[in-house]
C-alpha cells in the first residue's frame, strides 16, 4: 500500500476555482487511471470518454464565465449500471433487454448533472443488483479477491481513483460491502432521502440510492446534491434536507455509541473482530461512551431479509421473466423465479418480523439514548473468488448490513483496519434522517485513524 | 424413476409450465441437484408457477424447488417466532 492521500472534493473545487486545475485535467487523470487499472479490475461496464471530456469542457467554460454550480462542479463521478442515463447504455449487468425501462436520466443523475458533476461512465453490478452472480470486477487490493457487491465497480474504482466518487444502490448492503472490502467510505442514507426514480429495482422496500466516496466529507457533498423529496415520487419522503456537513469537524465527546454485542457472537473473521474491537477503543478514546445493546429480534434479520428481498425482486421482474427468461444469468433467474413464487404467508411473516425488528431498534436508540449503533460492516474480508461458495458466501456478507435496510436507517462504513493487506470496515447506523450527525461521527473516527490514507499500490 | 414421478406429478402441469417437454426429461428434475427436491416439492413449484403464469425453464425447476425448501425453513422460523406473530398496528396506520 502507499500513503499519498488524494484530495477531497472540496480541495479539487478550491484548485479549480483558483485556476490551478481544470475539470478537463481532472477528467484526463481519471481516464488515465481507468486505462491503467481496468484491464486488472473491470470496474466499469461503460466509459463515456468523449462525453465526459465534453462535459468537463462545458464545466470549465461555465466556471470561467462565472456560472458556478457548487461543490460538485466539474467533479468526475460514476454511476452504477442499474441507474438509468440518457446518454449511456444501462444494462444492469444483464443481457435482458430493458426497452423503455432505460433511456432517460434517473432522478439522481438529473440532480448530479444539475449540480455540475460530470459522468465518467457506468459501473459494474451483479446482474440487476441481485447478488446472485460474481461479476468480472476484482478487488482493488488483491485482484484474486471478491470486490463486494452489488455496487462492485463503485467500491473498486473509488479505491483506485478511477473516479472521484460513485453513486450506487443498496438493498442489503450493496454499497457498504464493496466500500468496506475496498477500504473506502460507503453511505446508505435513510429510506426516502434520495429518489429511486429511474433505478432498475431489485427490491421495492429495501433498496436505497447511496454513494461511495474516498472521504466522509465527500459523502456529505454528494448526498447534499442528490437528497430531497420529489413530488409524486413514492420512493422519497417529505423530510427537510439539512446541511449534511453540519457536524463535520466536531468531536465525539459525550456521544453515546450502542455496540450491538450480538454482532460479535457469530463466526466472523477474527481479523474483522480484532479491527472492530480496536475501532471501539478509538471511539472511547475520542470521548464516546460505549454501551452494550441487545436487539432481541436480531436473529430474525437474516430470514426476514431473505424473504422480503427475494419476494419483492421476483415480483418486480415478473414481466421480464415471462418475456426474456433465457436472457438472465441462470442463478439470477432462479432467484427471481423463487421470489415470484414465495407464498403470501411467508412474506407476511417477514413483514411482521420486520416491524418487530424496527420497534426493537427504535427501543434500543430510545432506552439507551444512543446516537449511533456500531457493528462490523462485513463479517469477512474479501475472499479469493476461486475459493468462494457463491450461495453460502454472498449471503454471509450481508449479515451486519441488512438491519439498516430493513429499518430504513442511515448507515455508513468507514475503513477501520487491514488483515493480511485486505481492508476492513466499521459500520455506524444512525437515527432516522440524522445523516449529519452520522457523518460527523464517522468523520471524527476517520480523522483519528490512519486507514483512509492507505491506497492500493495499483492506484499509485 | 420416470414412472414413479409420473405417478405422482401431474405431467399436464409440468407441460403447461415447460412447453415441449418430453416424458423422459421429467427424470432430469430429480437428478443432478445435490440434495435434490422431492416429487412433492417439484409438484408444488410447477403448480405455483402455473398459477402466476410464470413459465419455468426446465433446467431451473429442480433448483427453484431446492431453494424454496431452504427459504421455507427460514420462513418457518419467522412463522414460529413469537415476535412475528405479534400483529403490528402501525402497518395499518393510515397516516403512514
Amino acid at each position: 500500500m502507499t500513503s499519498s492521500p488524494r484530495p477531497t472534493i472540496a480541495r479539487y473545487g478550491d484548485l479549480m476555482r483558483r485556476g490551478e486545475l481544470t475539470s478537463r485535467e481532472l477528467v484526463e487523470s481519471v481516464l488515465d487511471r481507468i486505462a491503467k487499472t481496468e484491464p486488472l479490475v473491470s470496474a466499469y461496464a461503460f466509459v463515456d470518454r468523449s462525453g465526459v471530456r465534453a462535459a468537463a469542457q462545458r464545466a470549465d467554460d461555465e466556471l470561467r464565465e462565472g456560472a458556478d454550480r457548487g461543490p460538485l462542479h466539474g467533479i468526475p463521478l460514476a454511476i452504477k449500471d442499474v441507474i438509468t442515463t440518457k446518454d449511456m447504455p444501462t444494462l444492469a449487468g444483464s443481457h435482458v433487454p430493458l426497452g423503455t425501462l432505460a433511456g432517460k436520466d434517473a432522478k439522481v443523475v438529473e440532480l448530479l448533472r444539475a449540480a455540475g458533476a460530470v459522468i465518467v461512465g457506468k459501473q459494474v453490478t451483479h446482474e440487476f443488483a441481485c447478488g446472485q452472480n460474481v461479476p468480472p470486477t476484482r478487488n482493488a487490493w488483491n485482484t484474486a479477491c471478491y470486490p463486494g457487491g452489488s455496487s462492485a465497480g463503485a467500491g473498486v474504482s473509488v479505491a483506485l481513483g478511477s473516479c472521484v466518487a460513485a453513486v450506487g444502490t443498496d438493498a442489503g448492503g450493496s454499497i457498504r460491502k464493496p466500500a468496506a472490502l475496498n477500504g473506502v467510505v460507503g453511505l446508505k442514507p435513510s429510506y426516502g432521502r434520495v429518489s429511486r426514480r429511474g433505478v432498475i429495482p431489485p427490491s421495492g422496500s429495501m433498496d436505497h440510492v447511496g454513494l461511495v466516496t474516498r472521504y466522509v466529507a465527500d459523502a456529505a457533498v454528494v448526498l447534499q446534491a442528490i437528497s430531497g423529496a420529489v413530488p409524486g415520487d413514492q420512493s422519497t419522503i417529505a423530510e427537510p434536507v439539512p446541511e449534511f456537513d453540519a457536524f463535520l469537524g466536531e468531536g465525539l465527546e459525550g456521544t453515546r455509541v450502542g455496540v450491538v454485542y450480538q454482532s460479535f457472537l457469530g463466526d466472523d473473521d477474527p481479523a474483522v473482530t480484532a479491527a472492530t474491537q480496536a475501532a471501539l477503543t478509538v471511539l472511547r478514546e475520542l470521548g464516546a461512551e460505549l454501551i452494550d445493546v441487545d436487539i432481541p429480534s436480531l436473529p430474525l434479520v437474516g430470514a426476514t431479509t431473505e424473504v422480503i428481498l427475494a419476494a419483492e425482486a421476483g415480483y418486480s421482474h415478473l414481466a421480464l421473466l415471462r418475456a426474456h427468461a433465457a436472457n438472465y444469468v441462470p442463478a439470477t433467474r432462479r432467484y427471481l423465479q423463487l421470489g415470484a413464487l414465495i407464498p403470501a404467508s411467508f412474506l407476511q411473516a417477514a413483514y411482521q418480523a420486520r416491524a418487530t425488528i424496527g420497534r426493537d431498534v427504535a427501543h434500543v436508540f430510545h432506552s439507551h439514548r444512543a446516537d449511533v449503533l456500531v457493528t462490523p460492516t462485513t463479517p469477512l474480508r474479501a475472499l479469493p473468488v476461486a475459493e468462494m461458495k457463491i450461495e453460502r458466501d454472498l449471503r454471509r456478507y450481508v449479515r451486519h448490513t441488512a438491519l439498516a435496510n430493513l429499518t430504513g436507517l442511515p448507515a455508513i462504513t468507514v475503513p477501520c483496519g487491514f488483515g493480511d493487506g485486505l481492508p476492513i470496515g466499521l459500520q455506524l447506523i444512525g437515527r432516522p434522517f440524522r445523516e449529519p450527525e452520522l457523518l460527523g461521527m464517522a468523520a471524527a473516527f476517520e480523522a483519528a485513524t490512519p486507514w483512509i490514507a492507505a491506497t492500493p499500490l495499483m492506484s499509485s | 424413476l420416470v414412472i414413479r414421478i409420473l405417478a405422482r406429478v401431474s405431467l399436464n402441469k409440468i407441460r403447461a409450465a415447460v412447453p415441449g417437454l418430453h416424458n423422459w426429461e421429467v427424470m432430469v428434475y430429480n437428478t443432478g441437484v445435490p440434495d435434490g427436491p422431492t416429487v412433492a416439492e417439484l409438484d408444488s413449484i410447477v403448480s405455483l408457477a402455473a398459477l402466476v403464469s410464470l413459465p419455468l425453464m426446465e433446467e431451473d425447476i429442480a433448483h427453484v424447488a431446492s431453494s424454496m425448501r431452504r427459504l421455507s425453513a427460514a420462513a418457518q422460523s419467522l412463522l414460529s417466532s413469537s415476535y412475528a406473530l405479534t400483529p403490528d398496528p402501525t402497518l395499518f396506520d393510515p397516516r403512514r
